[in-house]
């Protein structure tokens, strides 16, 4: 039994959902990175999702897969996987900013919840 | 059979994301982000998407998690 | 009344999330407007990556411009030429991997662009770390310190195959990077003495220069930046794509030397950084 594309795409949104409820509901920082994070991680599956095509191979010439040419060419889309495969080490850098400013934030306020935040306000 | 292997993914990547959402412990959050990460990384497999696979396994089940785990070392470790 | 307050919030958002959801699925069922689920992109002959698979894009280029008529795009379609590995030779890039043929030659500017956002993300986190000194972490045990020699040279081995077989199987430069970033990080974690930032410093600068500059020579043999000049071989050995696995090392060092200075700032902190 095959999978559908639109398969994945239903479940790239309810793994994006969750992470958008864990965005607006949490008060810790660090939460609200994971979140981010498990955001990120749905965007890369819709992407990946939409170069695939059921039923093909992945596109790579190796020694299952010798030839290809317009007659036969069975190969899932590898423009997607381009563009994902950069986007997950630009999500590390960005990552490591929003640990860099939750820490300095830390080291500010004593306190990683966003409502106690404002108790100290004299700058 | 690769079927049922996709449903399997599709419940354990639901359960793993909505329990480093809730949980009250940092550190299980980041761990079962890294959990996330790892599945992910096998449904880009059998999504035609060697490259992106290893990418993510090697990326996101290392590093991130260390980054996060170096960040709740330096603050606290509690939500709230 | 603060915790009845709390549980509200938590309501509201679930029903937002949940037209959110809504909203989405409606426009994948929908006919006309949205995310259209077009069955003829099932073929990949509708896809512009058909021609970066099959390596004949200045070719589809050169007829495009001579017809000057999208109608005729049957005709490229049928032009594009048969490939196969350990036969083919002198295409446009020799890569058998297609998704390494599209990071770094057909969409090279791209991953330039995505290289500097990454130095610029570790830029922001070594300023924003600046001024803050952290404690320091337990002195490493005898059983870290022997577990990490055993494995860190295997880990290092693992990415200079990685990056230098990018071109012929999954992987290349970014996860080679990783890589290189975990191996540093052990030994962060495990040995007493360690690598220092000049020392990485040295090595990003270089890669980043020697990437520009190949970059720039393909701009000037060939009249395009990032361009192929180098000779292609048969597809599928190891110097089949001479710059692509060129480009493709010194993307690894670039990586594995940025994300090692992040993981070293947020372990030791700025002041220790800077005493190299």
């Amino acid at each position: 039994m095959q999978i559908d594309n639109r398969t994945l795409y239903i479940f790239s949104f309810i793994i994006f959902l969750i992470g958008v409820y864990g965005a607006i509901t949490n008060k810790n920082l660090f939460k609200i990175l994971i979140s981010l994070s498990i955001m990120e991680t749905a965007l890369n599956i819709f992407l990946v999702s939409i170069g695939y095509i059921s039923g093909s191979k992945p596109p790579i010439l190796f020694s299952g897969m010798k030839t290809i040419s317009p007659t036969n060419i069975n190969i899932s889309d590898p423009l997607p996987h381009a563009l994902v495969l950069t986007a997950i080490v630009i999500g590390v850098g960005t990552t490591a900013v929003g640990v860099g400013l939750a820490i300095k934030l830390f080291n500010h306020y004593k306190t990683l919840n966003i409502n106690r935040m404002g108790d100290k306000d004299e700058l | 059979m690769i079927f049922w292997i996709f449903i399997f993914i599709f419940v354990l990547s639901i359960i793993l994301s909505i329990i480093s959402i809730l949980v009250k412990d940092l550190l299980y959050s980041v761990l079962s982000l890294a959990l996330l990460s790892l599945i992910t990384s096998i449904l880009f497999l059998i999504l035609n998407a060697p490259d992106v696979a290893i990418t993510e396994a090697a990326v996101g089940a290392a590093l991130t998690t260390v980054i996060y785990i170096f960040g709740i070392r330096r603050t606290k470790r509690e939500d709230e | 009344m603060r915790e009845t307050d709390f549980n509200v919030g938590k309501f509201f958002a679930f029903i937002f999330v949940m037209i959110i959801f809504l909203f989405m699925i409606s426009s994948l069922f929908e006919e006309g407007n949205g995310l259209k689920l077009d069955p003829t992109l099932k073929d990949i002959k509708n896809r512009i990556s058909y021609f970066h698979s099959l390596k004949s894009v200045k070719e589809s280029e050169r007829i495009l411009q001579n017809y000057n008529d999208f109608s005729r795009y049957r005709e490229i379609v049928d032009s594009a030429k048969t490939i196969t590995l350990n036969e083919s030779k002198d295409l446009e890039n020799g890569s058998a991997n297609l998704v390494t043929s599209i990071v770094l030659d057909y969409r090279g500017f791209d991953t330039l662009g995505e290289l500097l956002v990454l130095f610029i993300s570790i830029l922001g986190l070594t300023i924003i770390l600046s001024g803050l000194s952290f404690e320091k972490f337990k002195e490493p045990s005898f059983l870290q310190i022997t577990g990490v020699k055993f494995i860190s040279p295997f880990i290092t081995l693992v990415a200079i195959y990685v990056f230098l077989h990018g071109h012929l199987s999954p992987g290349g430069g970014f996860p080679a990077g990783a890589m290189i970033a975990t191996a540093t990080l052990f030994s962060l974690i495990g040995y007493k003495y360690s690598y220092t930032i000049s020392i990485l410093k040295i090595i990003e600068s270089k890669s980043g220069f020697l990437i520009v500059f190949l970059a720039i020579c393909g701009l000037y043999f060939t009249g395009s930046f990032f361009s192929n000049f180098l000779p292609t071989g048969k597809v599928g050995e190891l110097f089949s794509s001479i710059l692509i696995l060129i480009i493709y090392s010194l993307v690894g060092f670039k990586v594995g030397a940025e994300l090692s200075t992040g993981i070293k700032t947020l372990y030791d902190g700025e002041k220790d950084a800077n005493r190299q």
